[in-house]
């Protein structure tokens, strides 16, 4: 068996703050073969986007990080490593054609002429499927749709042909039927190229569609991960249980009250002792004021005391 | 909650404040530590400062002690800044917010209004306002609210612009909140911290006129003023140039202070915003 | 047959966005039974805010007719309009813009009991108290500013500010979409346990398929500025007749259940186990 392209060893990261630490992220170790689609799914406070922006060296300076972040080979982020985020005004300059920026990244990444670049950033935008690409490599960001901005910022992830693409929630902002258009293209460049890619989305339905694995993360810390099959058909802990009890479907008119989770995830300078999602958790008892650990192989268990008590809890 | 703490942090605010608070005690203590009127004859004339002890600035031509008129003069200085802002920000702001919020003719009417004051020289304006009613403070205070309003009205109008379109002002319009209230008692407060950042200039830029004004001889005669003092001194520049030193010197302090405070005060707010 | 609590007939509006004109509604009609929920749907830039916006009088159209119990409500305007505001409130879909970051949510919440003197006790605290209570939220939130409350206890507040006017109807404009999935079905479920207890009809505007199926009968779809399709939530749902309806619910995620994989076969590389 390969060694994975990347190998997570007990990262975390917290943000100093006026009025104390921010225990943003903890403990979370998973391995990423070459070609492999994990999602990360998270609510406010789960710490996805730290997730992801540590695993593209990106955190910001402030930020404490611990753990290891290792790679099979070095990797340059921009080069080998594509990030896509919420807003793609984020990743796109104002004040420069959208073919000239994808352009940029083949010449500073593939050491390519400004003129082959050119060539090459038409090519891309058609890739990514924006119509008349040679017309709109000469439009600038604000002349663009929402979803065409997000398909111009996906050519740039893509431009240097990088092993991994990271989408920290690039479809949240977009109407539904363009999110459904830019899922399905990442999910196509992906597969295409064999990249890995790690989605990070809110939404475990959007998660299910796109990867192979899923990591669950709950206000900081990973509580479950697993092949997506497992993970959505036979969640252990209490909070993906509850995700997916909640899941609303289209098939049917479901009865009121829906299944719902009480409360609201915790206030990250005050998080809960023990396990953070005990105080919200129908199962939770003594032992849950204790800091579970996690049960289960790398990449694939469970960080919750009760599961392994009472088997499915 | 965290503004004071914030502003205790940056060293310009603290000198600033501590600058604006020295000279406010000073100007409300004058009349205890100085009774009687300034302009008394107390000694000889043009003691050198630092020689006397009893008159530690010296005095003037006719022997008015300088300290007690510099003490006495921070209180013109600091009533024409104060009262100036007021004036110039409650006018401004007032305005600034009928424009924006009604829009249309109203808006028209009034930022027609406000560019005609605008194209108008601010110290121009005053003199003739001064030179027409009579040197007073009062006067000193209306003349450079009526030059210095225009600032916070096109301000506060950019402002309400952009906040009547919030989803809040939505709300209150929903829940059939009166539009007067909702300009005044929703926009307008979430408009006033940016339209304060123009305090410093209105308070610095106040008193400043008033000395220069004061330096022409149109201040209030019955008060001691510091651009009074620097237009006494003009004649002996030469021999006792104290006199006109002195004073200026509170002066550049005084703007010095307010310019900081209002900086410091400024950023303390601005670094607020971004926390949720 | 009793008459309809909102009629919509033939809304047009167009906007001038920097020389261009976009046309928002071309010629909207639908109507509203009273105690009823009817949800628009549609892309982004369809119109269905526009129409939201011009139903609560927030813009006004280019012409149209809107009838509210029966009565013009375009027509309405000055104080006869303030008053009668009262009957049509509106959730918006970011609970955090929708209120005066200055306000406490004691005050957010007086402020329509005392616009329209609705307070049932003489003080005004004890109605606040109440209206928190019945959206689930305790006493003490009525002191704190709206950054201090969590995105579900926002639109918490949201909703008992509309209903502190004991309304008719209630435009939803997205009210879930802004929150964290874990707290979605809480605030669902309270807009469906408000419905039953008071009777208010609700306007749903949302692109979320999952949510209009779970809260409105009835639904229409809006597509660049007209409705296209109409009727119960069930049947467009399972035969969709027009192009839009076909694909937005094409591109609803649907949550992929395969059987669990079985157990994992022991591998040479059980080191890695801990």
């Amino acid at each position: 068996m390969t060694a994975p392209l990347l190998t997570l060893a007990a990262v975390g990261a917290t943000y100093p703050h006026d009025d104390g630490a921010v225990d943003a992220l903890a403990d979370v170790s998973f391995d990423l073969a070459e070609g492999e689609r994990i999602a990360v799914i998270g609510e406010s406070g789960s710490g996805k986007s730290t997730l992801a922006l540590a695993i593209a060296g990106l955190l910001p300076s402030t930020a404490v990080s611990v753990g290891r972040i290792g790679w099979r080979r070095p990797m340059v982020g921009g080069r080998d490593i594509g990030f896509v985020f919420q807003d793609p005004g984020a990743s796109l300059d104002p004040v420069m054609n959208i073919g000239d920026q994808v352009a940029e990244v083949r010449v500073r990444h593939c050491g390519e002429g400004l003129r082959a670049a050119r060539r090459a950033a038409i090519d891309l935008l058609d890739r990514v499927r924006l119509p008349q690409p040679s017309r709109l490599a000469r439009a600038y960001p604000h002349e663009l749709s929402g979803g065409q901005r997000q398909r111009a910022a996906l050519a740039m992830a893509i431009a240097a042909g990088p092993r991994l693409l990271i989408a920290d929630e690039a479809t949240s902002a977009l109407d539904t039927v363009v999110q459904a258009e830019i899922v399905a293209l990442i999910g196509e460049l992906v597969r295409a190229a064999s990249m890995a890619l790690v989605f990070v989305t809110h939404d475990i339905a959007l998660a299910s569609q796109i990867s192979d694995r899923i990591v669950v993360l709950y206000a900081g810390r990973m509580v479950e991960a697993g092949p997506a099959a497992r993970v959505v058909g036979a969640p252990r802990h209490p909070y993906t249980q509850a995700l997916i009890a909640g899941h609303l479907d289209l098939s049917r008119a479901p009865a009121f009250p829906l299944p719902a989770i009480a409360g609201a995830p915790p206030d990250p300078f005050d998080p809960p002792r023990g396990c953070r999602f005990a105080p919200r958790c129908s199962h939770a008892f003594s032992a849950c004021l204790d800091e579970p650990a996690w049960s289960g192989g790398i990449g694939d268990g469970v960080r919750c005391v009760g599961f392994p008590l009472g088997g499915e809890p | 909650m965290t503004r004071f703490p914030r502003l205790w942090r940056s060293p310009e605010a603290v000198i600033g404040l501590a600058i604006l608070l020295t000279i406010a005690a000073i100007a409300l203590l004058a009349p205890f530590i100085y009774p009687g009127d300034p302009h008394a004859i107390v000694a000889r004339p043009l003691i050198a400062p630092l020689v006397d002890p009893a008159h530690p600035f010296g005095t003037d031509r006719l022997g008015r002690d300088l300290a007690a008129e510099l003490a006495h003069g921070a209180r013109a200085s600091l009533l024409v800044g104060l009262g100036a802002m007021v004036g110039a920000i409650g006018l401004g702001a007032g305005i600034g917010t009928l424009a924006g919020f009604a829009g249309g003719v109203i808006d028209e009417v009034l930022m027609r209004i406000t560019e005609a004051f605008q194209t108008v020289p601010g110290f121009l304006l005053s003199l003739a306002l001064v030179s027409a009613m009579g040197p007073s403070l009062g006067a000193v205070v209306l003349a450079v609210t009526l030059s210095a309003w225009t600032g916070p009205a096109r301000l506060t109008r950019a402002q309400v612009l952009s906040i009547r379109e919030r989803d809040y002002v939505a709300a209150a319009r929903v829940i059939g909140m009166h539009p007067l209230r909702i300009a005044f008692g929703e926009v307008l407060p979430n408009a006033l911290p940016v339209v304060l950042s123009l305090t410093a200039v209105i308070v610095a830029g106040a008193i400043l006129t008033e000395a220069a004004l004061s330096f022409l001889g149109l201040g209030d005669p019955n008060r001691v003023t510091w651009g009074g003092m620097i237009a006494e001194g003009r004649a002996v520049l030469r021999s006792a140039p104290h006199l006109s030193i002195v004073p200026g010197l509170a002066l550049v302090t005084t703007v010095l202070g307010v310019y900081l405070a209002g900086e410091g005060l400024t950023e303390a707010n601005s670094g607020r915003k971004g926390q949720p | 047959m009793s008459e309809p609590l909102l009629q919509v007939d033939d809304l047009h509006k167009t906007f001038d966005r920097g020389g261009r004109r976009v046309r928002a509604l071309a010629g909207v009609s639908l109507d509203l039974a009273r105690g009823e929920t009817l949800a628009v749907v549609g892309a982004s830039g369809g119109g269905k805010s526009t129409l939201a916006r011009v139903i609560l009088r927030l813009v006004e159209p280019d012409r149209g007719r809107v009838l509210f119990s029966g009565r013009d409500w375009l027509g309405l305007g000055g104080a006869a309009l303030r008053r009668e505001r009262r009957r049509l409130q509106m959730v918006f879909q970011d609970p955090l813009a929708a209120f005066n970051p200055r306000a406490t949510i004691g005050q957010i919440l007086t402020d329509p009991l005392a616009i329209h003197r609705l307070a049932a006790t003489a003080d005004p605290a004890d109605a606040v108290v109440g209206l928190l209570a019945r959206v689930g939220l305790s006493a003490d939130l009525a002191a704190r500013l709206p950054h201090e409350l969590s995105g579900g206890q926002r639109q918490r507040v949201a909703i008992a500010r509309a209903l502190a006017c004991e309304p008719d109807l209630i435009v939803l404009d997205e009210p879930v979409s802004a929150l964290d999935v874990s707290v979605r079905a809480q605030i669902l479920n309270l807009l469906h346990r408000v419905q039953v207890e008071t009777g208010v009809a609700y306007l749903l505007i949302s692109h979320d398929l999952a949510v209009v199926r779970a809260m409105a009968p009835r639904l229409a779809v809006i597509d660049q500025g007209t409705i296209v399709e109409a009727g119960a939530t069930a049947t467009i749902l399972t035969s969709p007749g027009s192009l839009a309806a076909q694909a937005l619910i094409d591109a609803t995620p649907r949550l992929i259940v395969s059987p669990p994989a079985p157990p994992a076969t022991p591998t040479p590389d059980g080191e890695r186990k801990p």
